[in-house]
């Protein structure tokens, strides 16, 4: 079906304007068709999608809510919904791409996370003692000479509670506080270097 | 000649029409949920068939004082009988204002207006 021709939409614009209530439904009927089909030769990916469909309800909406937008001294009537619909739809391609890419920013930074926490895992004790640069940025937050030697003992690898107690200056106390003391500091050491080392590997500190 | 082989573009249209009080596909869509009937009742009650309930719901909706020449014009266009459309855009109308405002007229007195406004007799327009 050939498409209307500029006489048909200048007519159409002088029926618009004087009230004629069957005016938008030609325009539907026959100008969206062929504003879809002028506009999806432009954007050939998006034709016949609802995007394409939305810029050229939209443009007539517009219009027939406001005909007297239309300046019809400036351009051809066609000319101006064509021009309408196409920045609309370009308005809407560009929204999407944004949407699209801020999405795909979020999927990185999550992805990232989670491979590197499976490439990493999480360590054990060992490990932790093991990172030099660990264990002098734990240091600095250990400001209690007896902490620090219960850190050198931990890597060291000392494993009895005496040592331990010895360090602490609480080998005087029954072996039962002696146990609890221990255990409390080497604990406190340990939440110390697993925060930086979540630090050091970019995880949340919780 | 009316093309209406874009389907998809003008089933969408007319989904955006029926949201815009400016159109009939908006009187259509309250009057087919104010009688809990669907499209094909609708277009039986107006006497028109479904590419003419198409052309009738894209149409601005008659309004003021020319509501009885627009009506005439509209359903000469689709085409459908006249006065069902006269009596179910009256209707909806007056049940649009009643949910408004509980002073508002009857749909009755509305269409008996309507009718002796314009003279429009219970015959088919098409």
């Amino acid at each position: 079906m050939s498409r209307p021709t500029d006489q048909w939409y200048r007519e159409l614009h002088d029926r618009l304007l004087a009230g004629d209530p069957t005016a938008p439904s030609d325009l539907f009927t026959m100008a969206a068709p062929d504003l879809a089909n002028v506009v999806g030769s432009r954007y050939p990916r998006h034709r016949n999608t609802d995007e394409l469909h939305d810029s050229v309800i939209d443009a007539l909406m517009a219009y027939i809510h406001r005909p007297d937008a239309y300046d019809s001294s400036r351009a051809g009537l066609r000319g101006y919904l064509i021009l309408a619909a196409r920045r609309d739809l370009q308005n809407t391609l560009k929204k999407r791409e944004l949407r699209t890419r801020l999405q795909d920013l979020s999927d990185d930074v999550e992805l990232q996370a989670a491979r590197r926490k499976e490439a990493v895992g999480e360590p054990t004790l060992e490990d932790l003692l093991a990172s030099g640069q660990l264990v002098a940025r734990a240091r600095v937050h250990l400001p209690d000479p007896a902490d620090q030697r219960v850190l050198d003992l931990l890597i060291d690898g000392e494993r009895r509670t005496e040592a331990f107690a010895h360090a602490l200056s609480i080998a005087a106390l029954p072996s039962e506080e002696q146990r609890v003391a221990v255990k409390r500091c080497k604990d406190r050491i340990k939440v110390l270097l697993r925060r930086h080392w979540r630090e050091i590997n970019g995880e949340p500190i919780e | 000649m009316v093309s209406l082989s874009n389907k998809k573009l003008i089933t969408r249209t007319l989904e955006r029409a029926k949201t815009d009080f400016l159109f009939v596909a908006h009187k259509l869509a309250a009057y087919a949920a104010n009688h809990a009937v669907d499209e094909a009742a609708v277009a039986t009650f107006l006497r028109c068939d479904s590419d003419g309930l198409v052309r009738l719901a894209l149409c601005r909706a008659p309004q003021g004082d020319g509501f009885a020449v627009d009506v005439r014009r509209i359903a000469a266009f689709a085409p459908c009988d006249a006065e069902a459309l006269a009596q179910l855009l009256r209707e909806v109308d007056a049940v649009i204002a009643l949910r408004h405002d509980s002073r508002v007229t009857v749909p009755m007195a509305a269409r008996d207006r309507f009718e002796s406004d314009a003279g429009v007799e219970g015959d088919d327009c098409g």
